[in-house]
């Protein structure tokens, strides 16, 4: 705890102790801290990535420093690497652990708005030892340094791209294609867990420049990674097909329809149970190619596919006018006075209760944008069958309310973290507590907005909530505690 | 006529065994207000002292000055320094032993914490600052004494304001200020330069820093010499010093079943299972990879002791001016401690402590009653989402095994446990 961030550290500890004139110079001795990222194994919280942009060494190279902080903030591992760049703004744009291995993607704002030059940094956690700056060019991967630019002037070797995990095993690397859709990824190159390449996501059969696939992630587990393979003709996106791979050998496992006749499908939570997959999500009208507009909502349904051959092995769909039962709710999901009801988060227990979390909004004249009125929460059996849905008491505010959910308390239940402005309009996080034993929830609040300070939270390791407590000047107390971190614990009973 | 001594001797016994510690007042709001008072005036007087310098220099020690004094305000109003009229008093009588620096011994303003850190120390306005749990540590008042003269010796020395006539006159120096806009107008390698700029100074001043704890023990050495005290209890201060941090009276499994499991309740060995270990190590290192062991600022007690053993003592015996009134208040001082962290709303600590205590005493009703104060406090914290400020994750690297159990135990209870808990203690304790 009393490890913070290295950055409070730098200033607490030295700070007191260093000539005030050369401060400055600490400042940047210690870097500039670019990024601060949550690490997570699957669904738990692993830790925490800090980067440091330490020197800039010639007008091509930064040298970085990254710290790895375990999810109780002890520090487990630091290094210095150097990066290349082509133009100046360049970012870290995913950190990714997967077994002692933490992958960083770096990508370039090249001109146009677009990010470019997607490469990656590997390190290993418990040697510290940082492999040389990789990326993907031309189906191949290479060191960034013999990368080849198209032109002077564009100054790029990619069109950017993502890396997706598989868990224990590797990463798959994908780059955004030129003569593509500019939103999903192709050309993957599959990497095991030492950064050596294993297998490459194939081009299917019948793919032309004209006619071809473009991918992007839905799941992983040990044994396989999950794409939704979307098809395109000419830059027009045609249909969607679920492609399992086994992360092995990149085997094709299933490549089968994934689109509803008449019906959109927005996927919000999708993993491996077992020997299916599993995805829960909205239905829209119209097709797959439809916008998912919030007027054109149909309800929530859940659809598993057999992990080997991708037949579909559930369907389930509930349809906003089942739940008029319990709220006056319109066949596209409109609330009397509440308005629309927006899904934020699917959670399945391990019993297979299902849970789902949501807020309704409506337009707001006075403020010209939206007043978000209340939330609701549903709890569906395993068959997807609707058991209960209810309403938390909440006050309307102008920004949405809710923030994330987690297991707690060794996944013997679930916590679903929401704000929202109490009677005298100070800030409260709520915490809605749902334990398996009982099925039932229970509420808890914390005042974010004190007398003498001001809290903020963040996602902590499965089970607590992150708090950062600021406190406010005293003039009794000059040199008072400015900052205070602390982890609560989410207790189910 | 014996048979009648017995019986007074017993129910003395008896009634003495009854006595509830009472802990020095807590709220004192004259004490502090008259405390805080007095460290503005010196806030002033210092800031006054350095008007006449350059422009640069006087913000430099204005910067300094306002820092240790608002620190030195915020302990006042925090509650931290307190009134512990009968040990100042008695550190006073003992100074005024101290013959060859009467003046400097006869200024020494002293003041009580109540910080848990076995600890002394001297401050820039000549106050010496004496934290009470140091107390649980010292075998005799001579080794108290030995504590006070190496304290004085920093005060004679005038390490503090050396230092920040250091600080001050290096962060005012024209070549390095110089030389520190030279490196931030440079466009590459800006951080390089800046770090080995930077190591020089901190060194430097680290290594001052060792040399003026070797002063003040040379220094102590010479104080003690023409009193009554022994100087050969300076090493053996140092010996208990070396390993002060080693805790003596641990909490096992055991302890917490006994101490805390309620009437047909049991405590289930997942209570005192934390998190399974992390296959990865935490590291120790300084932000910028320098080679620790030149970053101390205190040199290591074996050295010290190699240094104070080559100087010539006296051959005098252990001496107490009071041994009374060591032994009381050194038996209060784990007892004021609890207090202390309670007061300084450190309810896991003060719980700790607490349960430490009991674990020797378990009929001692202020450690019972505190107990029942301390499990409220928590209850409270719980309910408000303050707990984990209070009961931290245990950490192999700067928590001892009791700790890391104590704080696994209490992290597990569930809200249902605690609460029995709470009105247990509550009930069964004597108002």
């Amino acid at each position: 705890m009393k490890r913070l961030l290295t950055l409070f550290l730098i200033i607490f500890v030295f700070g007191n102790n260093i000539y005030s004139q050369t401060y400055e110079i600490l400042n940047d001795l210690g870097g500039e801290l670019e990024e601060f990222k949550s690490l997570y194994d699957g669904e738990e919280l692993f830790g925490y990535l800090e980067l440091h942009k330490l020197d800039k060494l010639d007008s091509r190279k930064y040298k970085y420093k990254y710290i790895v902080l375990d999810k109780n903030f002890n520090k487990i591992s630091t290094n210095e690497f150097v990066i290349s760049r082509q133009v100046p703004n360049q970012r870290l744009s995913q950190a990714l652990f997967n077994k002692g291995k933490v992958l960083l993607g770096f990508s370039e704002l090249a001109s146009g708005g677009f990010y470019k030059n997607q490469q990656y940094i590997l390190i290993d956690i418990k040697t510290a030892e940082v492999k040389n700056a990789f990326t993907l060019q031309n189906y191949q991967l290479i060191a960034v340094e013999n990368t080849v630019l198209k032109d002077n002037f564009d100054k790029f070797y990619n069109e950017g791209g993502l890396a997706y995990k598989a868990k224990d095993r590797g990463f798959l690397l994908v780059n955004r294609s030129l003569s593509g859709s500019y939103s999903f990824m192709k050309n993957g190159i599959f990497i095991d867990l030492e950064g050596n390449q294993k297998w490459i996501l194939p081009t299917k059969t019948g793919e032309t420049p004209e006619h071809f696939y473009e991918y992007d992630f839905l799941a992983n587990d040990e044994k396989s990674i999950a794409l939704r393979a979307n098809y395109f003709k000419k830059k027009k996106y045609l249909s969607s097909k679920l492609l399992i791979l086994d992360t092995e050998n990149g085997k094709e496992s299933a490549f089968a329809p994934m689109d509803e006749a008449g019906k959109k499908l927005v996927i919000n939570t999708v993993k491996f149970i077992d020997d299916e997959l599993v995805s829960i999500g909205e239905f829209f009208n119209g097709d797959q190619t439809s916008a998912a507009l919030i007027i054109n909502k149909l309800g929530i349904f859940k659809k598993s596919y057999k992990r080997n051959g991708g037949s579909v092995v559930t369907r389930s769909f509930v349809p906003f006018t089942n739940l008029a039962a319990y709220v006056p709710i319109d066949v596209n999901g409109k609330i009397a006075k509440e308005g629309y009801l927006d899904f934020k988060d699917f959670e399945i227990r391990p019993d297979g209760t299902h849970l789902v979390f949501g807020e309704t909004f409506k337009s707001d004249f006075m403020s010209g944008g939206y007043k978000f009125t209340e939330l609701f929460y549903l709890i569906l059996d395993k068959d997807f069958k609707v058991i209960k849905m209810a309403s938390n008491e909440v006050n309307k505010s102008l920004y949405p309310k809710y923030r994330y959910g987690q297991s707690i308390q060794n996944n013997n239940g679930y916590a679903s973290f929401f704000i929202d402005p109490d009677q005298e309009k100070k800030l409260v996080l709520n915490v809605l507590v749902y334990n398996d034993a009982t099925k039932a929830f229970k509420l808890e609040k914390i005042d974010l907005e004190k007398k003498d300070s001001n809290t903020w939270f963040f996602a902590a390791k499965n089970g607590y909530v992150g708090l950062i407590e600021y406190f406010k000047k005293d003039k009794k107390n000059p040199r008072g505690k400015q900052a205070e971190l602390h982890l609560e614990k989410i207790y189910i009973e | 006529m014996k048979q009648l001594l017995f019986v007074c001797i017993f129910f003395s016994a008896l009634f003495r065994s009854q006595e509830i510690y009472k802990p020095v007042d807590t709220v004192n709001y004259a004490y502090r207000k008259g405390l805080v008072a007095r460290f503005e005036e010196e806030k002033k007087a210092f800031l006054q002292s350095v008007r006449s310098e350059s422009s640069d220099k006087r913000k430099a020690y204005t910067k300094i000055y306002t820092n240790i004094f608002d620190g030195l305000i915020s302990n006042a109003n925090d509650n931290e320094i307190y009134a512990y009229p009968k040990l100042e008093d008695y550190i006073k009588s003992i100074v005024s032993e101290f013959s060859s620096y009467q003046d400097k011994a006869n200024n020494l303003k002293i003041l009580i914490s109540r910080d848990e850190t076995k600890n002394a120390y001297m401050t820039l306005n000549g106050t010496l600052i004496f934290n009470q749990n140091f107390l649980t540590i010292l075998e005799n008042e001579n080794q108290l004494a030995a504590v006070l003269a190496h304290e004085l010796g920093h005060n004679i020395l005038d390490h503090s304001k050396t230092k920040i006539d250091k600080y001050v006159q290096i962060s005012t120096d024209e070549e390095l200020i110089s030389e520190a806009r030279q490196i931030k107008k440079q466009k590459f390698n800006k951080s390089k330069e800046a770090e080995a700029l930077l190591k020089n100074l901190v060194y430097t001043s680290q290594k001052k820093r060792r040399e003026d704890e070797i002063g003040a023990d040379k220094k102590a050495l010479e104080i003690l010499k023409p009193t009554r005290y022994s100087t050969s209890e300076i090493s053996n201060l140092l010996k208990i010093l070396e390993t002060s941090d080693i805790e003596k009276d641990s909490l096992t499994i055991e302890d917490f079943r006994k101490m805390l499991t309620l009437p047909g309740e049991t405590l289930d060995a997942k209570l005192f299972s934390g998190e399974t270990s992390s296959e990865y190590t935490s590291i120790e290192e300084n932000f910028y990879k320098w080679n620790i062991d030149s970053l101390k600022t205190h040199p290591s007690c074996q050295e010290r002791i190699v240094t104070v053993n080559l100087l010539e003592g006296n051959q005098s015996p252990v001496f107490e001016k009071n041994h009374q009134r060591f032994q009381e208040l050194k038996k209060s001082a784990e007892l004021e401690n609890i207090n202390n962290a309670f007061a300084l709303k450190n309810y896991g600590r003060s719980l700790y402590f607490t349960l430490i205590y009991l674990k020797k005493n378990p009929d001692d009703i202020f450690a019972r009653n505190m107990l029942a104060e301390n499990l409220k406090q928590l209850k409270t914290a719980r309910e408000t989402k303050n707990y984990g400020k209070y009961i931290i994750f245990p950490n192999p690297k700067e928590h001892s095994k009791s700790e890391q159990l104590f704080y696994t135990f209490f992290d597990n209870m569930s809200n249902t446990y605690l609460n029995k808990l709470v009105n247990h203690f509550t009930q069964k304790n004597i108002p």
